[in-house]
């Protein structure tokens, strides 16, 4: 609470003469000034600072918010306040030299408010409607008077934004309310005022477009995000409602399928290679684009990039699948194809998916072939939160003689942080080889289909406590595994 | 047996003011009345806490001056309570946390709502000032149902939003209006200086 003030003033009518009434307070807020009559303590006049004109010589004129007939002037060369009231003419103020210090505690309370609000700006600004950031910024960060700039703004900005949306945002700067959630129509509803013509939909407050968005499906989100920058900012400061994605990547067509719950709602994007050389068909429902000098597999990856960047995205499952082709003749195009897919997915994602961001994925499924095709999305997922890694062979065609067990390599895979701080393992038809038992031991439990294991495996797994009581899991193919080694 | 009747229904009535049914008079800005009877007046939160702490009695409806609703036009208002009055008892659903949410919009609401972009807006506003959890859910699934399966081009007109384009353009004519008035600010301001007036500040 600010002290109040006893100041020495003059009070002279409006012909001249001297009015003695002495008994007032003046009491100096952050934002305002109160003067109040001693005898009279209802009967408060209350001068917002916001609400002044500078006007030409050199006087400061505040407007009493309340009283708009009532001035209140400054004189910039003289220690004194005239006030000009509508029923007791004029007070005129005189500070004493003691009373100086009144006036720079004022000014340090100015002072120490303009610092916070400096403090503060920068995390204000990134809250920001886009339109009217920079001249914020610029303004507020500059300027010695705020309340200076706000009346510039009043001017300068207004004419392209509109006067509420402008106030909403000053109040909220000059108030510190600027914690994520802050409500637009709380704002609004403390100055009443009287519904504008809306001239978008953004014009709404936030708390009714929020509504809307809830009931809208995630793609349709993803629709809104290509809109514009400013709806893209939205809807990325909320978590989006999408819980799983899984891919597939096919001989002729691709598919992103999104799952908000679990056997509902779910939306499927599909690519299609098209007889022309680089274009693709992209498809959802009824509604089908082509893009013109775009790969197919790369619009694919771009597209589940730009998912995943979703900053506040988090997902229970990501499953990234090779669908095995019916073209019996195309076996070998098939595998060659595929062993494309994946250093371009690698390279786009090095390039288009920022170092610093991780994705929050809880299962990582993906059927496979190479070690490369884990490397593409494993290490873009926050360490930690991946909890379970479900690893399976992918068969090419139906038609293919597969092996039973497809050799793969893990070296580089078992190194990442990942890998070390994930639980839960299941390895299926895949033998991971050159591979030491120890990169095994961290989880919690595993399924790993050995095709042969070593006495001396066994008997490192039996010293970490695998094969004791408190085991959750192990399975091994007891087939290749002789008695004698389980001794 | 009629005559006998008579007077028992008057006593009654008269004993038991309560069962009246109380209408309650709003006015819009635009200086438009309406009565709204106490049940409908329950789907608004806002003006339902209004009213309990007002503690009218009928009397006091019909003689105080009309509830003024400051912000809210009467073309508006109408709509609002023309809802209310439809849907008066209805139980005010809870939000469950679920996403994307079902609602139904009723045929008696698709009417009600068949209104051009700008007063459908202003229903919302309305509604979420005046705190109708119920029409803000179905006025904001018409408004959701603008936006199914468009593309982002059609939601800009749907939702009349500038591209990034012409938001790029809006800021750069804003910037480029506003400089020559800032640097006359700026200038005013150094001259000022010069002259030796210290501000108060």
């Amino acid at each position: 609470m600010p002290p109040e003030f006893l100041v020495d003033y003059e009070l002279t009518t409006r012909y001249g003469g001297p009015y003695h009434n002495k008994d007032r307070y003046f009491k100096f807020g952050k934002h305002s000034i109160e003067l109040k009559a001693k005898k009279d303590p209802n009967r408060v006049y209350t001068c917002a600072f916001d609400e002044y004109i500078n006007s030409r010589n050199d006087i400061k004129k505040y407007y009493f918010r309340d009283f708009k007939n009532e001035t209140l002037e400054f004189a910039p060369n003289e220690t004194s306040i005239k006030i000009n009231c509508e029923d007791e003419d004029v007070i005129i103020i005189k500070f004493q030299p003691e009373s100086v210090q009144f006036i720079e505690w004022v000014v340090q309370t100015y002072n120490k408010m303009l610092v916070s609000l400096n403090e503060r700006i920068d995390h204000a600004l990134r809250n920001t409607h886009p339109r009217i950031l920079p001249h914020m910024r610029k303004a507020i960060t500059e300027s010695e008077d705020p309340f200076g700039v706000y009346q510039r703004f009043l001017k300068d900005v207004c004419y392209c934004i509109d006067y509420p949306e402008f106030e909403m945002w000053f109040y909220r700067i000059s108030n510190g309310q600027l914690g994520e959630s802050y409500d637009r129509s709380d704002y609004l509803r403390l100055i009443i005022d009287p519904p504008r013509e809306m001239k978008s939909i953004l014009d709404m407050p936030t708390t009714v477009f929020d509504k809307v968005l809830d009931k809208l499906k995630f793609t349709d989100h993803l629709t809104l995000r290509k809109v514009s920058t400013q709806f893209r900012t939205f809807l990325d400061s909320k978590p989006p409602q999408c819980k799983s994605i899984t891919v597939e990547f096919g001989h002729m067509t691709n598919r992103i399928n999104f799952n908000v719950k679990k056997y509902e709602y779910s939306n499927d994007i599909d690519y299609e290679e098209t007889f022309r050389e680089n274009t693709c068909k992209v498809g959802y429902k009824s509604r089908s684009k082509t893009i013109e000098g775009a790969n197919f597999y790369e619009q694919t990856i771009l597209d589940l990039i730009g998912i995943l960047k979703m900053p506040k995205l988090q997902l229970e499952k990501l499953k990234i699948i090779v669908k095995y082709s019916d073209y019996q003749g195309d076996k070998w195009n098939w595998s060659q194809k595929i062993d494309e897919i994946f250093p371009r997915f690698i390279e786009l994602m090095e390039r288009n998916f920022p170092k610093t961001q991780k994705v929050h994925v809880k299962t990582l499924s993906m059927k496979l072939r190479t070690q490369n095709e884990i490397l593409s999305i494993l290490p873009y997922l926050t360490p930690g939160v991946l909890e379970e890694i479900k690893l399976s062979s992918t068969k090419l065609t139906t038609y293919c003689e597969h092996p039973k067990q497809l050799p793969i390599e893990m070296d580089e895979v078992v190194e990442l942080e990942q890998w070390k701080k994930a639980k839960f393992l299941r390895m299926e038809e895949l033998k991971p080889v050159f591979v030491d038992i120890d990169e095994f031991t961290h989880f919690e439990s595993f399924f790993i289909d050995f095709q042969a294991i070593g006495m001396k495996s066994m008997l490192r797994l039996r010293d970490v406590g695998f094969v004791q009581a408190n085991t959750r899991l192990l399975c091994v193919s007891t087939a290749t595994i002789g008695s004698s080694a389980v001794d | 047996m009629s005559v006998e009747n008579a007077p028992v229904v008057d006593v009654d009535e008269a004993a038991i003011p309560v069962e009246k049914k109380m209408y309650y008079r709003f006015e819009s800005n635009d200086k438009k009345e309406f009565r709204v009877s106490e049940l409908a007046i329950q789907q608004s939160e806002t003006l339902n806490r209004l009213v309990e702490a007002m503690g009218y009695t009928s009397e006091d409806v019909e003689n105080k001056p009309a509830i003024a609703i400051e912000n809210i036009d009467g073309k508006t208002l109408k709509l609002v309570f023309q809802w209310c009055e439809h849907h008066k008892g209805e139980a005010i659903p809870v939000d469950d946390g679920s996403v994307p949410k079902i609602v139904e919009i009723p045929e008696f609401d698709a009417k009600l709502m068949d209104i051009d972009n700008g007063l459908l807006f202003k229903l919302i506003w309305a509604a979420d000032y005046l705190n109708i959890v119920q029409l803000l859910n179905v006025s904001c699934k018409k408004v959701a149902n603008m936006a199914q399966g468009k593309t982002p081009a059609q939601l800009r007109r749907v939702y009349l939003l500038p591209s990034d384009e012409e938001d790029e353009a809006a800021k750069r004519a804003a910037q480029e209006a506003q400089d020559p008035r800032a640097r006359e600010v700026e200038e005013e301001f150094e001259e000022r200086k010069r002259q030796g007036g210290n501000s108060f500040f």
